[in-house]
């Protein structure tokens, strides 16, 4: 289950990095459970999760530690299965006897695991998950860091069609996966609702289909300002491509999933001038300071990774791993489980960079005074010579969605 | 050819119980016996489609007793199996062709097809038609045919007569007695004894996987016991049933 | 653009690939009674082998769509002699459960090596729609119509001529008798593995620089099946015309019903054929040696 051989070549590259970790006695470390799939078509969210998590970790060793405490994560591959991620929350809370629980899985794995941390109070921060599933659970133990609810992305992207895009008829296409199709159900109905946008067209896609020539054709004949695409990469860049072979011109709005250089190799010149929306506040490649200076580390400490690394997923569990470890550290020394959860809850505007010197902000800062869903917000992009560069001329307003507030969860 | 002490099992069922027979070159040696004796069991062994378990077989020398059937047919040994086995889906002439399928000589290949069909007429006009639209007889021709095309030296037929009409089963068995005449051995398994006797110059007696008789056909012909078990009726193919014992 | 014709044409380009695939069902089926559920993981294979060749290798596409051939098929080879030649004996059902195993095995391997990052590589036709009639098409997509047209043909012949052919045939027949000819049955049986995995290496190939390479351009196995099935399963003519009935029907199932139903069309199709005519509709009855 653990995945022991990559985890061995990780933690000798992270080991590296941490000046005084070796004479730290196991006493005096802080234990953090990982679960995240690493192996399987989700694996790459695992795996970012992971990597981005230790990256963070390793600074954080580097510069002390959390008051005189190394900090050591310890990560599992969930496979992202439910019933597997039951059995490493329980191994990691009872037999690992970890302090906190990191995540870097997909929403349903996620809940399970924030049940049973719920139940053995101990802190789990979602890492990736999105649904309303985990982000209105009410446990006081589970947090939702750089992630952002499904909800709150369907509210930024109606905003943007509507404020920025400001066109009155789309299509949409979107992927048979129930993350894409509620996203669209919700951004359809929101532009609809505030805006009076017409959805001329639904056009749905499945897993591994290699030809969208009557998704694209429906679309096509209802002859729209804009087309809007919701989830699964790989068969959103074959249609984006194929798209271009049909003699479509409309533009073509993506979504988060889309936010990736997989998307941009398959897609390839068709993507040109294409929209996403993405959470953290660049893309790979970007030439602002703290990217470049956190993909310099990273491929120093990861060398081997392909060319795609670091995706969203280690960028999110970068600045979650700072999030918890700034909780930690304003905890005080007699740190407890629940002096930690405590100390999250007065993070507020928080960006890593505030409080470590090593740091680099790459997410959206982090808010948990008044719920548990620390980042409402998201970055909208454009690709421009082959690249995604952000769209500096629009900021969205905090949107509107209600979360359980603080004073409403449950220890 | 020569067998000497051949045992063969489907599974655990012994159905050779150690059959030693010798094919003296340019004869028609003809093996007799009910329904489960063995008679196609041997044709098999020999042909390398059932690998003996104890006991020898000899051709020109050579052991083949382990043999694969390919190899069978590379050393001279070629079988007509019962039922014919045509390639049903393929033309008459692709599958006398494929009877060839070991030798490389296209011309001397051609040549052979030629005198297939100088010999079955019949194919002649069939030879594009697929094998699986022909008659009985007519497939038994192309079995035949196929099985000389690969040049054998022993000719091994398995039933030859079987499902026929009376008439093809004597052109058939004159046919069979001008390949001997051409200097190719026959190993004949036939129930229709009458017949296989008429033309052949030895024969076994093969009962429950073992030989019981044998000698020349005279002999053969004047025993009592061969009379009453295999002669005693009609020829033709309605014969099967009534020589159980 | 007029709607119907492009969904048509556009189906027949997504067909040919579906026919493809299912040719390559179909060969190993009839040889061998298998069916080859690892037949989309051969697409797989020959994709990322063409990308190693082209990004990796630097050779030009057409040396690549060369060696992708002969890759493939030493791979079915391999496979074949590793996977399935020890299960000669067992019943066809525990085979095709070793080629969903097989499948499972290339897939994970894969992406053991390379992830899930999808690669692509550049072909060498134009991707800019040109109009035929009322309808658009890319070189490219007429380039593969042609390729998998040139491969159909070149089969055909192979084995309407060729000895190696011929011998294919019988021994799809009949193995007992193929063997009484001096056919090496597990030598034809080899054989076949390597053309029905370097035609499923080719679909990859071709398809590559469209749709990219990831784990999972198997998925194409799918719709190759129902082509196959729907032709008969026995008949490369009947894959053709299957896979090009998928890719159409798919295509106006998908815009006069309902995108969600573009994938269940081929099914319905295939059960309606399937109840209608048994055996497809190139299948003839069960007929091997007489």
């Amino acid at each position: 289950m653990q995945d022991r051989r990559t985890f061995g070549k990780l933690s000798a590259a992270v080991a590296a990095t941490m000046a005084f970790g070796r004479h730290a006695s196991a006493a005096d470390e802080i234990v953090i459970g990982y679960h995240g799939p690493m192996t399987g078509p989700a694996s790459w969210v695992g795996l970012g999760g992971r990597d981005g998590a230790l990256m963070a970790l390793g600074e954080i060793n580097a510069a002390g530690g959390v008051n005189g405490r190394m900090i050591r994560m310890i990560s599992y591959d969930d496979a992202g299965k439910a019933s597997e991620a039951e059995a490493v929350a329980k191994k990691m809370i009872e037999s690992d006897k970890v302090f906190a629980i990191l995540g870097g899985g997909i929403s349903n794995v996620a809940i399970v695991v924030a049940e049973e941390a719920h139940r053995g109070k101990v802190p789990y921060m979602n890492g990736s998950g999105a649904s309303p599933k985990i982000m209105d659970l009410k446990s006081r133990w589970t947090f939702s860091g750089a992630t952002i609810d499904v909800r709150d992305i369907a509210e930024n992207a109606a905003i943007f069609i509507g404020d920025y895009l400001k066109v009155k008829k789309v299509a949409v296409m979107n992927g048979a996966d129930e993350f894409s199709q509620s996203l669209s159900d919700n951004v359809v109905r929101l532009i609809k609702d505030r805006y009076g946008i017409e959805t001329l067209t639904r056009q749905r896609y499945n897993p591994g289909e290699t030809d969208f020539s009557s998704q694209l054709l429906a679309v096509k004949q209802s002859n729209p300002e804009y087309i809007l695409m919701f989830g699964l990469y790989v068969e959103a860049a074959r249609a984006v491509r194929q798209s271009r072979e049909l003699g479509i011109k409309t533009p073509i709005k993506g979504d988060t999933s889309m936010m990736n250089l997989g998307f941009l190799t398959v897609a390839g010149a068709a993507a040109e001038g294409m929209i996403a929306e993405y959470l953290p506040l660049y893309f790979n490649g970007d030439t602002a300071k703290d990217m470049v200076e956190f993909e310099s580390r990273y491929k120093k400490l990861f060398p081997s990774y392909p060319v795609d690394r670091p995706n969203y997923v280690d960028v999110y569990n970068y600045g979650n791993m700072y999030a918890f470890a700034e909780g930690m550290k304003r905890a005080g020394k007699d740190l407890t489980r629940k002096g930690l959860v405590e100390a999250l809850e007065t993070l507020n505007n928080y960006q890593a960079a505030d409080t470590w010197p090593k740091a680099v902000n790459l997410i959206q800062p982090l808010t948990f005074t008044e719920s548990h869903n620390g980042n409402r917000r998201l970055s909208f992009f454009r690709v421009t010579n082959g690249a995604f560069k952000p769209i500096a001329d629009f900021k969205v307003p905090v949107p509107s969605t209600k979360f359980p507030q603080n004073a409403s969860l449950n220890w | 050819m020569k067998l000497d002490g051949v045992e063969t099992f489907y599974g655990a069922v012994k159905a050779l119980k150690g059959v030693s027979f010798t094919v003296p070159d340019g004869s028609i040696v003809a093996l007799l016996g009910g329904n489960g004796a063995g008679k196609t069991t041997t044709l098999r062994s020999i042909s390398g489609l059932t690998t003996a378990r104890k006991g020898t077989i000899e051709f020109n020398g050579t052991r083949i007793e382990k043999s694969p059937p390919e190899r069978v047919v590379g050393l001279g040994i070629s079988l007509v199996p019962q039922g014919r086995l045509l390639f049903a889906e393929l033309t008459v002439a692709e599958n006398l062709e494929l009877g060839a399928y070991l030798r490389h000589d296209s011309a001397e290949i051609k040549r052979d097809i030629e005198k297939a069909y100088e010999q079955f007429p019949i194919l002649r006009q069939k030879r594009a038609q697929e094998a699986g639209t022909l008659s009985g007889g007519q497939q038994q021709m192309v079995a035949i045919a196929r099985s000389l095309m690969s040049r054998p030296k022993l000719l091994m037929l398995d039933e030859p007569s079987l499902g026929l009409a009376p008439m093809i089963v004597a052109e058939i068995f004159e046919t069979i007695r001008k390949i001997r005449d051409d200097g190719v051995s026959i190993l004949l398994v036939e129930q229709n004894a009458n017949m296989a006797l008429s033309i052949a110059n030895f024969g076994y007696v093969l009962e429950s996987g073992k030989v019981v008789m044998s000698g020349n056909v005279a002999q053969l012909l004047s025993d009592p016991r061969v009379q009453q078990a295999y002669l005693g009726q009609e020829a033709g193919p309605a014969a099967p049933q009534a020589v159980r014992h | 653009m007029e709607l119907v014709p492009q969904l048509i044409v556009s189906g027949i380009a997504a067909g040919s690939l579906y026919a493809l695939v299912a040719i390559g069902l179909v060969l190993i089926y009839k040889a061998t009674d298998i069916v080859n559920f690892a037949q989309g993981e051969s697409v797989t294979v020959g994709a990322y082998m063409g990308w190693l060749c082209i990004t990796q290798f630097r050779l030009p596409y057409f040396v690549a769509v060369v060696l992708v051939l002969a890759g493939s098929a030493l791979v079915g080879m391999i496979v074949e002699r590793v996977a399935y030649r020890p299960l000669l004996k067992s019943p066809p059902f525990t085979v095709i459960l070793a080629t969903l195993a097989v499948g499972l095995i290339i897939k994970n391997a894969i992406r053991l090596v390379w992830q899930d990052t999808p690669r692509t590589i550049s072909g060498v036709f134009s991707a800019e729609p040109i109009e035929i009639g009322s309808v658009l098409i890319t070189p490219e997509r007429l380039a593969i119509m042609f390729t998998v047209a040139l491969v159909v043909a070149l089969l055909v012949l192979f084995f309407r001529f060729s000895k190696l052919g011929k011998a294919m045939r019988a021994t799809a027949q009949s193995q007992e008798a193929a063997s009484l000819m001096g056919i090496s049955v597990p030598g034809i049986f080899s054989k076949t593995w390597a053309l029905g995995s370097a035609l499923g290496g080719l679909a990859g190939v071709l398809i590559a620089p469209l749709v990219g390479i990831n784990t999972e351009l198997g998925a194409v196995l799918v719709p190759g099946f129902v082509a196959a099935v729907v032709g008969g399963f026995t008949s490369i003519p009947g894959a053709i015309v299957g896979g090009i009935l998928v890719g159409v029907l798919e295509n106006l199932g998908g815009v006069f019903i309902s995108s969600s139903f573009k994938q269940v069309v081929p099914f319905v199709v295939l059960i309606t054929v399937l109840m209608v005519l048994p055996t497809g509709l190139f299948g003839k009855p069960l007929r091997k040696a007489v």
